[in-house]
Formats: structure tokens, sequence, C-alpha cells
């Protein structure tokens, strides 16, 4: 509301400072009576206004009554007043030689409608003519000199618009003009180029769908009818009897194809499988997806990845290596997992080498390859111990809980007191879900760190692989009144690791958050709460 | 010769389904969404309906519960790519389904269920 009213104020505003410049632009040609006169002079005739004469003479003096061109009359009093005349020309001329002469008390006077009217209300009156644009200045004819004229007749005739269009001398006209058409043109081209690719895509669409009702058929008839060496053993001839010659050729056939086929294999199981990995190489599809990996599309790379990744395309992968260290995110993460899947052996190295960070995304994603991986293939996973990049450190350590590999927690005992905070973290972490007791040292260590981010994780720790130590370690944090956060977390773990201990130190507490805590815990209906 | 209706969205996987039963002798009728599928139970009277759980219009359960009311003896075979322990594949199991194949399969192997539970 306050907003509509300010906009409606600067509007006012806005058409007000209009109007006053329009005001402005019919400034009076007039100031004084002198001015006045000499615009009369100009003027001439003015519509309903009259000239005349008043005269006051002199007692005894007659001279005006007989002058026959003004043709004076009595007027009220000793007031004489000539005729009327309409132009100021033969007004002035008659009167011309009176107004020298004091003793006739002569002036000028004027009649606006047939009333007498003085200067003042004469001037008003030719004013409001010249506002209304009744009257206007009279154009000055300029005067030519002969020799000009004979030197212009000299000049044969030309027309100074000559193959000029109008239209174009009002540059105004012909902006607004260019700007319409130039959106009208816009619109127009938008539209068009709208309707095309609706129409191109509904067409490829139909297309696809001809292409796919036409490959449904013969393709299970070979996923049915024909065993892997005769899947081997077809030539081209064979092909184009079971897809028509012109169709197979085509990229967008070839598209479904490969769409179908890759559906198909995510589908089945078994030797159908099998057989639609060699009809991929064999219809020459894989070229396709290994082609794709070159593109500078990432899209299209990404999706050449997959297919790789999918029909198992291993030729691939030294061109899939290249790929790990790509700057684009999608590709660099498609790649790794490409990698891992189908590498023979993969020792991680691919990972460890990584400049960039792992995302928790990409993290996820290794790891549903890793845990299907590690069951079949020797994965070295303390190579990433050693990575340069701490994402790919912390990444190494996540996998040593999620795999479950107890054979590397020596190796993360002699690196833990080394390593920075926020790794020491994520080990404690990983000593705590594998129950790691003997790192109990550690874990003390840690409760005694400043980094409040890494006391908690040791608390927590050390609820679940925490000695005497670590109780009595906890006893003396909780008796320097940390946040109430911690209060918890220590209390919690302290319940967890000696439940006597607990007890004697909350009996003798008269901290009123301790005994809150401890009612909480005690709860059984709050206690994983 | 035993009927046998295929409700499934992907046309592929029903084309080949179909292909497979076809050559082990049955008739088979293929519709691509819900809607289609309860009508076609209503007007092909099917022996055995091979349906997906995830598709267009109406679900795999709402067809399970549909052919409970109206053809409560025809066995139903669930073809899905939801996991057994799925919340709608344990709720298509209470409604009495004969059997689960889950995604990816071996359409021989889905032949021999059919033979299973069609005899």
């Amino acid at each position: 509301m306050e907003k509509t009213f300010t906009r409606f104020c600067v509007l006012f505003l806005i058409v007000f400072s209009c109007a006053k410049v329009g005001f402005a632009q019919d400034t009076l040609p007039f100031t004084d009576s002198t001015s006045f006169f000499q615009f009369l002079e100009k003027q001439q005739q003015i519509p309903s206004f009259k000239y005349r004469y008043k005269a006051v003479p002199k007692a005894g003096e007659n001279t005006l009554l007989e002058d026959s061109v003004l043709s004076f009359s009595e007027g009220a009093g000793d007031t004489l007043v000539s005729k009327s005349f309409d132009d100021y020309s033969s007004w002035f001329q008659a009167g011309n030689a009176y107004l020298s002469q004091d003793s006739l008390g002569f002036q000028p006077a004027f009649l606006i409608y047939d009333v007498p009217s003085d200067l003042t209300a004469a001037q008003a009156y030719v004013a409001n003519l010249w506002r209304n644009k009744d009257i206007f200045l009279p154009e000055e004819t300029p005067e030519v000199g002969e020799d000009l004229v004979i030197l212009a007749n000299l000049v044969p005739y030309e027309s100074g618009n000559n193959g000029r269009f109008r239209f174009f001398s009002d540059y105004k006209l012909v902006i607004v003009v260019s700007l319409i058409g130039f959106f009208l043109v816009m619109a127009i081209g938008m539209i068009l180029f709208m309707v095309y690719i609706k129409s191109s895509h509904s067409r490829r669409e139909a297309l696809k769908e001809e292409y796919e009702n036409q490959i449904i058929g013969p393709l299970s008839e070979l996923l049915f009818e024909k065993s892997e060496e005769e899947i081997d053993a077809l030539k081209q001839a064979d092909i184009y009897a079971i897809f028509p010659e012109k169709d197979f050729k085509k990229e967008l056939f070839k598209f479904v194809l490969i769409e179908k086929i890759i559906s198909l294999n995510k589908q089945m199981k078994g030797d159908f499988k099998d057989k639609l990995k060699r009809l991929y190489k064999k219809f020459k599809l894989d070229e396709i997806s290994i082609g794709k990996l070159k593109s500078k599309r990432w899209d299209k790379v990404t999706n050449g990845l997959v297919h790789i990744n999918e029909m198992d395309l291993v030729e691939a992968l030294p061109l899939v290596r290249e790929l790990t260290d790509s700057s684009n995110f999608y590709i660099r993460s498609q790649s790794i997992a490409t990698l891992l899947n189908l590498s023979e052996k993969v020792d991680l190295t691919t990972i460890k080498k990584q400049p960039y960070p792992l995302s928790r995304w990409q993290q996820m994603n290794y790891l549903r390859i890793i845990k299907y991986l590690h069951i079949q293939k020797s994965l070295k996973i303390d190579t990433l111990f050693s990575a340069q990049n701490q994402s790919i450190r912390l990444f190494g350590y996540k996998l040593v809980r999620m795999l479950g590999r107890v054979d590397l927690l020596e190796q993360l005992s002699e690196l833990a007191p080394e390593v920075e905070d926020i790794e020491k973290i994520e080990i404690l972490k990983t000593y705590q879900i594998i129950g790691v007791h003997t790192e109990a040292a550690f874990v003390n260590t840690c409760l005694r760190s400043d980094n409040i981010a890494l006391v908690k994780a040791a608390a927590r720790a050390a609820g679940a692989i925490g000695d005497q130590a670590s109780a009595h370690i906890l006893i003396e944090l909780l008796e320097e009144k940390p946040s109430f956060e911690l209060k918890m977390i220590y209390m919690d773990t302290l319940n967890k690791l000696d439940q006597s201990m607990y007890e004697a130190f909350v009996s003798q507490s008269e901290d009123q958050d301790l005994s809150q805590i401890n009612d909480h815990l005690q709860d059984p209906l709050l206690q994983n709460v | 010769m035993k009927k046998i209706l295929i409700i499934e969205d992907d046309l592929l996987i029903s084309s080949l389904v179909q292909f497979r039963l076809k050559k082990d002798g049955y008739e088979t009728h293929l519709v691509k969404d819900g809607n289609e599928g309860t009508k076609a139970i209503d007007s092909f009277d099917p022996d055995l309906i091979i349906t997906d759980v995830m598709m267009p219009f109406k679900s795999g359960i709402e067809i399970i519960h549909y052919a409970r009311k109206t053809k409560p003896d025809t066995p139903i075979i669930v073809l899905s790519s939801l996991g057994e322990e799925e919340k709608v594949v344990l709720e298509a199991f209470n409604l009495g389904v004969a059997d689960f194949i889950p995604k990816p399969f071996n359409p021989n192997e889905l032949a021999i269920r059919v033979k299973r539970v069609l005899r």
C-alpha cells in the first residue's frame, strides 16, 4: 500500500513537472505597455478587439471634435471618445499627431467585444488569446535582394527531398518503428523456432517409437533362438537381414538400439546378459560408446562411460583411465566408478591420485562399487591412507569400518597419533564401530584435547572402547562445568563405562543440569532419545 | 490353451516375456498400464496375470486388489525391480500373489515359474 502511494506521488510529480514545462513554453511575447503596443503593431488585427482613443481636453479646446478621421463623440463627463478601428495601423496613424499634445489628455482605449476596456484589460485579453493559441506572431517575410533572386533563377529547380522518403526525416519515429519491428521479428522468429523444435522433436519421438517396434521382435528372436556362438558367427549380411540396412545405418536407429540393449541388460540375468553384450559388439555399438569418450560435451562423455560400464567394454579402460583426472565432477565420478567396476586389478590407486576433494555423493557411489568388489577382488584400501588429498584419506578410514577390515587396524593405530584432528575423529569413529578396545589410550589422549569436536568424538568412542582411566578423565571434564551438550555426552559415556562411578558422581554433584541429565538417562522411555 | 495377461509398462520387457511364453504355447495379451490392465482382466479373462508394481495410472497393488475382487481364483505373479523386502511387495504377498520375480530376471526362469503356477 505504502509502495503504491509512493509510486503515485512520483508519477504525480513527473506529470506535474511536465505540465510546468508545457506552460513555460507559452511565455508571453510582451511584458510591459511598450512591448504590448509593439505586439499589437505586429498583430494588426485581433479577433473581437478594437482600437480607439479617449481624450479629456482642457476647456475651450475643440480641435478634436473637428477631426473627421477620428470622429470624436462626447462620452461620460468631459471625456471624448473616437470611433473604433479594427486594425492597428489605421488607428495609430489617425491619432499619432495628437499623442504628443498634453493639453488634449489624449490616450489609447480599447473595445473588447464592443465593451470599453482599459490597457490592463486589453493586455489580459490579448494574453489569454496568446495562451490559447488563438493568435500567433505573423511570420516575417525575409527581404530578398534582387541579385539573389536572379542568381536563384539561374539554378534549375530540384526538390530538396529528392530520393528521400519523408518518413526518415523524423528520427524518433524511425527509432520507435525500428524497435517495434525488431520485437515483432524476434517474436515471430522465436515462435517459428519453437514450432520447428517441437515438430522435429515429435518427429524424432515418432521415429524412435517406430524403430523401437522394429527392434523388439528381431531382438527377442536373437536372444531366444540364437546361442552365444551363433551370435558371434553373425555376418554383416545376416545383420542386414535382421534389421533393414537403410535403417541400421542411421544414427537414431543405433541410438534406440543402444538404449534398448542397455535397458534389457539391466533387467536381464544369466546367459541373456552375455548374449546382449555379444550383440552389442556384433552391431558395433561399442565403437559408438567408446567414441563418445572423445566428445567435448560432458554429458556425452558420461553417457559413453555408463555404456562402457554397463556393457563391460574393458578395451576402453585406457581411455577411461585418462578421464579420471577430468575437471568435470560427473566425468571424474563415472570414470572412477567404471574403472573400479571393470579393472581386473583394483588397487584404488586411481582414487588415491585424485587431486579433487571427494564429495559425499562420490564417496557413496564408490562405496557401493567397492562393497560389491571387495568380495571378489583384493582391494588395497591402505593405499588411500597415504594419499595427499585429505578427503581421500578420510574415505580410506571410513572404508575400514564400512567393510570391517580389521586387518588394517594396526596401520591405523600407527597413523592415528600423527594425523590432523579431523582425521583422528574419523579414526575414532572407526574404532568405536569396530570396537577396538586396545585403543583406549588413544581415546584418553583425545579426551584431553583442546578441540571440542575431537573431545566429543573421543567421549562417544570411550563409551564403547574406553577404560577406567577414561572414566576418571570424564569425571574431571564434568567438574570443569562444560556446556550442556558436552555434559550430556560425558554423562552418557560415564554411565556406560562404570555405573557405580556414575552413580557416586551424580549423588555428590549439586549441578542441576547433571540431575536433569541423570533423570533423562535413567528414564527407560528416553534412554535412546 | 491357457491365457496369460501381461501388465508391464516397459514394452521391451513385456514383449520379451510374451515371446518366451508364446514359445511354450500360451495365449498372451499385453497391456502397458494399470487402467488397461483392469479392463483386460474383465475382457480377456486370463488364467494367469503377470504384473509389474510401479506403473502409470494404477499400481500393481491396485491391479491385485481388483483381480482379487473380480477373479479371486486367478493366480498372479509379480514382476518388479523392487526388492522382496519392500513394503509394497510384502503387501502383494499379503494379498495372496502366487509368486514374486525380482528384476533383473531370467525369462527362462519366469517360464518355469509360470508353468509351476498353472499346473
